[in-house]
């Protein structure tokens, strides 16, 4: 169905914008890294964490800032809108590698300036040996080294970038604003014993989130005397009432809690932004907006001081600037991530802590605001329950026929029982988000990427099985197997043969993952965003050394599908029904199906047995089994945090798949 | 006789619908765009852009139905006289069997999947064909199979049948999709076979015993698409009490290209319907009192 004339449509303020952000060619902005190799140079004698506060509270003081025309909700990720910044702390390789290659690209092409490509090139340099990929890929031990190389296991997207997949605590932060963490660091700063070793590294992390909430303050101090200045100089008196208005949000923020709704949002606005200018790690998520902004929103509502119309104006001002944000990728990245996506999640709907509906008329809002304006940030997430009226329903569905993939749906029934299982506390199971993509977390008390650090392609797992453990791409056998398929009498030997492999590789993904977690860890540890996920501070740690409340992760796999038509081809057809041999099955796949009757055996696969997800039980129940022995392997295994402080600090299954689309 | 069960359909009736094609017709419509419907046996089908020469076809084939020519398969059709035996010979599909026998049991569990959805939409399944009636027994035990699982029935039928087994099924249909071609007794038999007394008297029997009726008019250029014609049918379907609605199929030639792939000639014109504004079709039918759709 159409949209008709009689949708609700944008205000021409938003529509311009939008118009004019769509027509923009992403460049690269080389400020943030020039400050952080200065601050990097200048502050080597400092404690790490120190040093990155330092250098994010210098950007922050020293980037370039702006407020567009038409703007109500300020603050610029770079030196331009969907102009990406460059972390070199993560990695440089790529970035010289593929500088003249960015705008050459056939999708998510980057136009860097001349001046911007020298300075890269003059700064990357200094860099090497110094990145968390040169240290990350150092400290992979030899085996994992080789089995990294030869792409069963991939964490590059780890190596390249931060982790991401976060929520802050946003109710915190709009309760007691910043000055209130900065107090809660004081008093435990204070309250150190200094004689004892671990109190030392608490008080370098406390001195850390003090600069780092301090260059928060005085980035939106920033944009406070920015808008003010504006504002004298403005002629349009209504122009100049916004600026004046933006100017007193700002002020108020920089430091304490914020008194209504459009500040309480430009506050989350410029956490969601900072957070992304500390790190490049994606997926940086909103949480449950429609729950922690409904105060503000109800209360302003209530006085007769805010409008609908106008809070939706605010909220659609606020997705044009999350929509600003932007991330380059290496090329090799890229390729499975098409479309620059910044995966930031506004959670909506579910229920309360008391099991009640939580839809409150903010979160139509919310819903209609994202429908209307159709861009492809925010990611927008439903919680749905049993519970859920038809009318909200039918509102999202209104959504979803507007035709952009919004919103995506979460069970209630199905992931809060599972995180209670998990041993997540009831009242934060009921508090769950989605976080990226499609993982979800309790936000603002989970660690980093619930997903997990790397990618293990279980169809090279399998081809390993049969035969013989021998990775034909690499030419190598990391784990030895019990036979080729030729040696294999029975289904059963191969199902045997694919848990010795599957399991060897689930250990191998944990090591790489281990690997990974202490390079991020030792090398690029994230101090606003450790400050501002419970129990960093109380604790005294960053995020990656075992701050968070809980830190369950799982591992993540290419091919789960894949797997399941492959198992049920060849029990059907090699040994069922014995129409395709066991060497000659063997033979198409050592020459990819090139050589003669390898056309023959390739469509008898494809055409000639079940394949997975069509509701039948011949090969859905075969990848179950065949699955099941990964998730049981994995459950055996601990991440970095383990014992450190977290709840859990274990793995779990969870998986997800990402086809990347773009129009 | 089965020809192929679809789930999922919004047409065809109420709701979300699992359409189940039954295999074999009384008429031979030269519009027809199932023509793998018309015939209750088994059929094959032959795609050659789909062959990749492996000759699998061959080695089963003993009558002779398959021979090379300049090493590519040739499908002598003359000589095929169990085309079963084809059953998933061919690796790339490009030579397939038509037709499914099926137990009342094993239709039922495919219709079952979709139980929860024909609630909430308050769908089910359509019979649809080829000609349901012209499987009596099968599709009497399979209505009363639904019935005894609550899922309603509507069955699509060219009324070109004996009554006795339209009777037969009258407390297990929901709804009838009637088709009715055209008003005119001598250009319905010789552009379909079709016998109209039979189709009247079916459908006044049907109305004497109070069934729910739906006629469709399929709209076919060169042979019912003038006024006039339409407007015969429209009156026609009005006379009867329980006519509620009439839906409007506007002819398409998508089913031309499967003509070849089962050895048959399209012997219809093969121009698409030029796009004509319907509203008068649709408004006269309402002046009659019937509920009117395009599509449907």
């Amino acid at each position: 169905m159409e949209a008709t004339g009689t949708e609700p449509q944008v205000s021409e303020r938003v529509r311009v914008q939008k118009e004019r952000l769509l027509r923009m060619k992403p460049t690269v902005c080389t400020e943030r890294a020039r400050i952080y190799t200065e601050v990097y140079r200048r502050s080597a004698d400092q404690p790490l964490v120190v040093t990155r506060a330092l250098a994010l509270a210098e950007t922050l003081r020293g980037m370039s800032i702006y407020i567009d025309e038409g703007e109500l909700i300020v603050g610029n990720q770079a030196s331009a809108p969907r102009a990406a910044p460059i972390f070199p702390e993560y990695a440089v390789g790529w970035i010289l590698d593929e500088l003249d290659e960015f705008a050459q690209r056939p999708g998510d092409a980057f136009y860097p300036s001349e001046e911007a490509k020298a300075e890269l090139r003059e700064i990357c340099p200094w860099w090497q040996g110094r990145t968390l990929f040169e240290k990350g890929t150092a400290l992979l031990p030899p085996l994992m080294r080789e089995i990294h190389d030869a792409a069963i296991i991939r964490a590059e997207g780890n190596l390249t970038s931060g982790d991401g997949h976060i929520a802050a605590n946003f109710p915190q932060i709009l309760s007691g604003g910043i000055s209130g963490y900065r107090e809660r660091v004081e008093d435990y700063r204070g309250n150190l014993d200094l004689s004892d070793w671990e109190d030392l590294k608490k008080e370098q992390f406390y001195r850390a989130v003090e600069i780092a909430l301090r260059g928060l303050s005085a980035f939106i101090r920033r944009y406070e005397n920015l808008a003010r200045r504006m504002g004298t100089t403005e002629k349009d008196p209504v122009r100049k009432a916004e600026l004046e208005r933006i100017a007193m949000n700002c002020g108020v923020i920089a430091e304490g809690p914020p008194q209504d709704f459009s500040q309480a949002l430009q506050l989350v606005y410029f956490v969601q932004l900072v957070l992304q200018i500390e790190s490049n790690g994606h997926s940086v998520s909103l949480g449950r907006m429609d729950q922690y902004l409904y105060p503000f929103y109800a209360r302003d509502i209530d006085a007769g001081r805010l409008r609908e119309e106008h809070a939706r104006e605010l909220l659609e001002c606020t997705w044009l600037k999350l929509f600003s944000i932007n991330k380059i990728r290496s090329w090799s990245h890229t390729r499975f991530s098409a479309g620059s996506p910044l995966y930031q999640n506004v959670t909506i709907g579910g229920q309360t802590r008391n099991r009640e509906d939580a839809v409150n008329p903010l979160t139509l809002v919310i819903l209609a605001s994202v429908g209307t304006l159709r861009l492809p940030q925010p990611n927008l997430s439903v919680r749905y329950h049993s519970g859920v009226s038809d009318s909200f329903m039918a509102e999202c569905i209104r959504v979803i026929q507007r035709g952009f993939g919004m919103p995506a749906f979460k069970n209630d029934e199905i992931v809060v029982p599972a995180l209670i299982a998990l041993g997540v506390e009831q009242d934060d199971a009921f508090d769950y988000s989605a976080i990226g993509c499609i993982e979800v977390a309790v936000p603002g008390k989970w660690g980093y990427r619930c997903t997990g650090m790397s990618f293990l392609n279980l169809m090279r797992v399998l081809l390993a099985a049969l035969n013989n453990g021998f990775d034909s791409m690499s030419g190598k056998t990391f784990c030895p197997g019990i036979g080729r398929l030729e040696d294999f009498e029975s289904f059963a030997e191969v199902m045997k043969s694919w848990e010795k492999q599957v399991k060897f590789y689930t250990r191998a993904t944990v090591a790489v993952d281990t690997a990974v977690d202490t390079a991020l860890e030792e090398n690029v540890p994230d101090v606003l965003c450790s400050a501002l996920v419970d129990d960093c501070i109380a604790r005294g740690k960053t995020l990656k050394e075992g701050g968070a409340k809980y830190d369950f992760i799982s591992g993540l796999q290419v091919g789960i599908a894949n797997l399941g038509n492959a198992l049920s081809a060849i029990r059907k057809l090699v040994f069922e029904e014995a129409r395709i041999g066991k060497g000659e099955l063997m033979e198409a796949l050592a020459g990819n199906f090139e050589g003669p009757g390898g056309e023959r055996i390739r469509q008898l696969l494809l055409n000639h047995a079940p394949k997975y997800g069509n509701d039948d039980d011949y090969v859905d129940l075969l990848l179950r089994d065949a699955y099941r022995v990964f998730i049981d392997e994995l459950s055996r295994y601990h991440n970095t945090r383990y014992g450190r402080g977290p709840i859990g600090g274990t793995y779990y299954a969870g998986t997800s798949s990402i086809s990347a689309n773009v129009p | 006789m089965i020809f192929d069960i679809q789930r999922f359909s919004t047409h065809d009736g109420a709701g979300i619908r699992t359409i189940v094609f039954f295999k074999g017709c009384p008429l031979r419509c030269t519009w027809c765009e199932n023509p793998e419907s018309q015939s209750g046996g088994y059929e094959l089908a032959y795609d050659e852009r789909k062959c990749i020469g492996c000759l699998d076809c061959l080695k089963v084939s003993q009558g002779g139905e398959i021979d090379l020519e300049s090493g590519r398969p040739r499908l002598h059709r003359d000589r095929v006289d169990n085309p079963w035996k084809f059953t998933g010979v061919c690796p790339s599909g490009a030579l397939t069997v038509i037709g499914r026998e099926m137990s009342v049991g094993q239709v039922v569990r495919e219709i079952e999947k979709d139980l929860p959805f024909f609630r909430k939409s308050r769908g089910g399944v359509t019979l649809s064909g080829g000609e349901p009636y012209a499987q009596p027994a099968f599709l009497l035990d399979l209505l009363r199979a639904l019935a005894g699982i609550g899922v309603m029935a509507a069955v699509e039928t060219c009324l070109n049948v004996p009554w006795p087994a339209i009777q037969a099924s009258l407390p297990y249909v929901e709804t009838f999709l009637a088709d009715l071609k055209h008003a005119d007794a001598e250009k319905l038999k010789a552009y379909s076979g079709g016998n109209l007394a039979l189709i009247l008297e079916n459908l006044s029997r049907l109305e004497e015993a109070g069934a729910s009726v739906v006629v469709r008019v399929p709209l076919v250029p060169g042979f019912n698409d003038g006024p006039s014609e339409v407007r015969d049918i429209v009156d026609l379907a009005a006379s009867f009490r329980n006519v509620q609605a009439i839906h409007f199929l506007p002819f398409h030639t998508l089913g031309v290209g499967k003509y070849s792939l089962i050895g048959k000639e399209y012997r219809h014109c093969a121009e698409p319907m030029p796009s004509f504004d319907m509203g008068p079709y649709l408004d006269l039918a309402r002046s009659r009192g019937l509920e009117a759709t395009v599509g449907g």
